[in-house]
């Protein structure tokens, strides 16, 4: 297990070393949203697919962030982003349920977020905007 | 992953923004797929090897197959509303006859009133995979295939019905409970002969937990078929039977063991089977534990069990694994004790005797299987949504109902060094 205990060591210090590695992430909604805050187990269960709904009852629109999904779930729930991936693949073809929207970058994200009450997404927290709430911090 | 077709309201215009979300009136219609191009080369002489018993042809001696795991899939997914959707989706790949189908393999409308619970009704799979509800989707498995010698014999997983799942939330994960039924769809080929599972009854359940790293799930079902497959084996017994009883042969203790077989024969078989599934993934380390228990109650009764293992560390893009998987199934009834030779009087009816005789060892063999294989394999992850699998097993058996002899039939001992590759992808 040396070797591969090394790789993973050095592909750590790689992200580590990477600009967007060392920057926080946070999960937004609308201000005026119904959901005030979201644990991490919360969360998890929100971007994972497992749930649709908070126990406020209130619903989720879940968006992902394309650039930002492999930080986002690494940091979320310590997975490589080719097992989340095939994670959904399992969900997905066997009609559990289907993936979350994905956009472009933080800008979108925001604009949905902004139009959709029900909405949440990660972005980088120098993107933050007035018109969204944090309701999760990840930092590095 | 998906190419999202939106019809209805779409908000927003610039190239890179979000496409409307769905909502109350406004439908959202998505058309994805998977596939895999998977080739297998083994050297074994007189052994085709399958993947699962619904294929016709196998990979054979010295030649390089790319029927056995390569597949295409597609699927249809219309959100209705936050409440409804309906999906469908057919999948081309090997069947009994050699064709590629397509087969449709899902296809059902979903009802979600609540985030703890959901009904589907159409058409469905049995819910025994502890990684998806799928044994098509290669790019959703670590290793190449799931595990042949346990799930490529229970090719008549899927059902035209209906499923129900109540969800709750259980410590740090959600506890869930799926109750399915209906009428069964498959397919078995075995020794050269088709059976058609269709119209055969479909029940089972299952129980499992999702937890952060750790998943674990219970799963029963039964398949109940009407289907007579003894009606020329049940003659041929009740004509010895009045063989023996005859002054001629006057063997009253075969006559009477002829008849009692004759009248076990049932004219409906049940195969029952009750799994555990147990996951474990904590950073790269992967671990994924199953075992099933079998029992098929057609006569002669056969009863097994299959256990599977796999272990697995990814680095980076890549992720070793080596993987280990058995089945055990076989007849546990008692043999027919037919004479070896009728009196010179009777020599006419020696014909009848040879055909009850090889008849009869057809049936207690016909589904008896003990193989177990070692595997080592890689995967790579080259997209986020496309992986190359390597891997090399290590097959061996002292019968196999899932290999197949150059004829088509059951398989005696055999050990073989499996060589597959494989390319899977999703879109």
């Amino acid at each position: 297990m040396r070797a591969p205990f090394f790789f993973s060591a050095f592909l750590a210090l790689v992200l580590a070393a990477s600009p967007l590695a060392a920057r926080e992430l946070v999960v937004i909604a609308h201000r005026d949203s119904a959901i005030a805050t979201l644990s991490r187990e919360q969360a998890s269960h929100l971007f994972l697919g497992r749930v649709k709904l908070l126990p406020s009852g209130a619903r989720v629109n879940v968006v992902e962030v394309e650039p930002l999904r492999e930080l986002f779930y690494r940091r979320l729930v310590g997975r490589d982003i080719a097992e989340i991936n095939a994670y959904w693949a399992r969900l997905q073809f066997s009609g559990r349920t289907q993936p979350p929207l994905r956009v472009v970058d933080a800008a979108a994200a925001t604009a949905v977020v902004v139009r959709d009450p029900d909405a949440i997404a990660f972005i980088e927290g120098a993107a933050l905007d007035a018109r969204t709430r944090v309701l999760l911090r990840l930092e590095p | 992953m998906a190419a999202a077709l939106l019809v209805g309201n779409a908000a927003l215009a610039a190239d890179d923004v979000a496409p409307a979300l769905p909502s109350a009136g406004t439908d959202r219609w998505t058309l994805s797929g998977f596939g895999t191009l998977g080739a297998v080369w083994h050297e074994e002489d007189d052994t085709r090897f399958r993947r699962s018993i619904e294929q016709h042809r196998g990979g054979r001696a010295n030649a390089l197959d790319f029927g056995v795991d390569s597949a295409l899939g597609l699927q249809v997914h219309g959100a209705l509303s936050p409440q409804w959707s309906v999906m469908a989706q057919a999948v081309m790949h090997q069947g009994r006859h050699g064709e590629w189908g397509p087969h449709l393999v899902w296809g059902f409308a979903q009802y979600v009133p609540n985030d703890w619970s959901e009904i589907r009704v159409g058409r469905l799979v049995t819910d025994i995979y502890l990684d998806g509800d799928s044994r098509h989707v290669n790019y959703a498995y670590t290793t190449v295939r799931p595990y042949a010698d346990v799930y490529g014999r229970l090719t008549y997983d899927g059902f035209d019905g209906a499923d129900a799942t109540v969800q709750q939330a259980l410590g740090d994960g959600l506890l869930r409970f799926k109750l399915f039924g209906g009428r069964t769809r498959g397919s078995v080929y075995l020794n050269g002969a088709d059976f058609d599972m269709d119209g055969a009854r479909t029940l089972g359940a299952t129980l499992d937990w999702i937890g952060p790293e750790l998943s674990f799930k219970l799963s029963w079902g039964n398949m109940i078929s009407k289907e007579d497959g003894y009606a020329g084996l049940r003659a041929g017994l009740l004509g010895l039977a009045q063989l023996a009883a005859s002054p001629l042969l006057a063997d009253h203790a075969l006559a009477a063991q002829a008849a009692a077989r004759a009248g076990e024969l049932s004219e409906t078989s049940r195969v029952s089977y009750f799994g555990a599934a147990l996951g474990w993934e904590r950073g790269p380390f992967s671990l994924q534990v199953m075992a099933t228990d079998m029992t098929m109650t057609l006569y002669p009764r056969f009863e097994g069990w299959g256990a599977g293992m796999t272990v697995a560390y990814r680095v980076g893009r890549w992720k070793p694994y080596v993987s280990y998987s058995r089945s055990v199934i076989d007849a546990s009834e008692p043999e027919l004790d037919l004479p070896q030779r009728l009196p010179s009087a009777l020599a006419a009816f020696e014909p009848l005797l040879g055909g009850l005789r090889v008849g009869w060892s057809q049936t207690m063999t016909s589904a008896s299987h003990d193989q177990h294989t070692v595997g080592v394999g890689v995967r790579y992850d080259l997209a986020d949504n496309m992986a190359l699998k390597l891997q090399v097993d290590r097959i061996e058996a002292k019968r196999s109902s899932v290999l197949l002899s150059d004829d088509g039939s059951v398989t005696g001992p055999r050990a073989l060094t499996l060589l597959s590759a494989t390319l899977d992808f999703v879109f």
